[in-house]
Parts: C-alpha cells; structure tokens; sequence
C-alpha cells in the first residue's frame, strides 16, 4: 500500500516528521521500531496510524538493529528510531548488519549538542557521530526541516539500494528546544 | 550409585529438530550455532555468530515480515540467555 494514512489531528502537520514519513512510505518502508522519544513521536504516531506499517516497541534500542535484519530477511524494509543516547547501546549489535551485510536505516533524534538542559545527555551525544562511524554506519546530518524529505531519501537509497548501514541525525536545534513540564 | 541428570544439549538440538520440514531456526552465539549445524545443516537456519542478545529480535522480525511474505513456523535457540528456546508461529 503505497498511500499515506492522513490522520485527521490538528497536531499532525506537513512538517518534517510528515516528509520524512512519506518518505519512508515511498521506499516500501514495512517495520518501524522505537523507543518512545518526544522527537519522533509524530513520526511513530503516523505509523501507528498506517495498516501498511507494522511498529514494534523496544526495550531497548539495540533490539530495534537485531529487528531490522530479521525484517529484511523476511523481504521487509525497515527503519530504527532513536534517539542519541540509545546509539551507545547498539554499538555490538552493528555487527550483525556489518558481518552479514545488511541494509540497515536508524533516523537519530540529537541530545547533547544544542540548549541541553541535561547533563547526562551530554557525553552520548558528543560522541554519537563517532561510534556510529567507528563500527561502519554512514552518518547523515538533517539539520534544516526542508531538506527532511531529501536527506531520509539519500539514506534509505544508500541503505535499502546500497547495502549500507546508515544513521540520519536530526539536529537538536531542529527540533527545538526541549520543554519540561511536570504533571502529577 | 548417583544418577547423572545433565542433558547433553548437543543431543537434545538434534532431538529438537528431528522432523523439522520447512521450519526456520536462528542461533545465536558460537555454542547454539554449532549445535544447530551439528544437527544437519538446513537451508533454513541462520546462524548469527556473534550479535548477543539478537537473535530473538531477529526472530521477531522475520515473523512480522512473514505475517504477508511467507508464513511459516520458526524457533530462535539463543545460548546468550542460557537455553532459552522459543516458538514464535
């Protein structure tokens, strides 16, 4: 099914987590696993949304590698998200895409590098580019929301056409500031 | 004379998998691959040799991608959680 589900929420716009869903829609995208994370939730909330796209919630975010071999062996195409502070934990289970050759595509919501509040985001996010590149994953950078739909293209082409492992890093200043509100 | 319990796990894969017909297997680690190739090698095995912790994951998801492609039962021997075996149909 290639047509995207439109969700009638006002909170669901044209914005970029939009683009970078129909982008995904475009390339056959079938899985989409996640942690919960307020910088995806848009994106996970169109994909709960869509019959097409089967999402998995994870424990933790290194499953979401280990699911997306399993889907590609099973002809689905699939798509990780995360974000900064989960790349760490994946680190060991990259070598199953790397040994095995796998297609593998992870969208990365940045902690660490713009406002942070918090101080415990900050290393993981320092050094989220290095250890995705020290185990073989090309890295992509989506810092402005117009060229949502053209980076997520490059890296689903590199990944699904290509072979390659590939992580997009959405810019903290992207995504905006975060707010914390308390609730009781 | 005391009786000796212990399960001699190589026999016990072999046991697991008389009979298997299409049915697809994924290890993980060296000991469960070993023991799943031991058992005769099958085009339906995938053998993760490293990755802990993977292999069910990669279970998971060959059954939601099977739900449409292919529908066929499978199991995942892990020996990163001990013996843990299971069905997922």
């Amino acid at each position: 099914m290639d047509d995207v589900a439109i969700k009638h929420d006002a909170r669901i716009g044209q914005g970029w987590p939009f683009q970078i869903y129909k982008t995904l829609k475009k390339f056959g995208v079938a899985q989409i696993s996640y942690v919960p994370d307020a910088g995806h939730a848009e994106l996970i909330e169109l994909s709960h949304g869509d019959r097409a796209i089967q999402t998995t919630v994870l424990t933790t975010e290194e499953e979401g590698v280990a699911l997306s071999a399993g889907a590609w062996l099973g002809g689905d195409r699939a798509v990780l998200l995360m974000q900064s502070s989960g790349v760490g934990n994946c680190v060991n289970m990259f070598s199953l895409a790397a040994s095995c050759r796998l297609p593998f595509l992870t969208l990365v919501t940045m902690r660490g590098e713009w406002a942070e509040f918090n101080p415990w985001q900050i290393p993981m996010g320092k050094a989220t580019p290095q250890a995705l590149e020290i185990i073989g994953v090309t890295v992509l950078r989506l810092d402005r929301a117009e060229d949502a739909e053209e980076v997520v293209s490059a890296a689903a082409s590199l990944a699904f056409e290509s072979d390659q492992q590939v992580a997009v890093l959405i810019s903290q200043r992207m995504l905006g500031r975060k707010k914390w509100t308390e609730t009781h | 004379m005391a009786q000796n319990f212990t399960l001699d796990r190589r026999e016990a894969v072999k046991a697991l998998l008389v009979d298997r017909g299409d049915l697809l297997v994924v290890t993980g680690l060296g000991s469960s691959s070993y023991d799943v190739f031991d058992a005769g090698e099958h085009p339906g095995n995938y053998y993760l040799w490293g990755a802990m912790g993977g292999a069910a994951m990669v279970g998971l998801g060959i059954a939601l991608a099977s739900v449409s492609t292919m529908p066929r039962p499978f199991r995942v021997k892990s020996s990163a959680r001990s013996s843990c075996s299971r069905s997922l149909i």
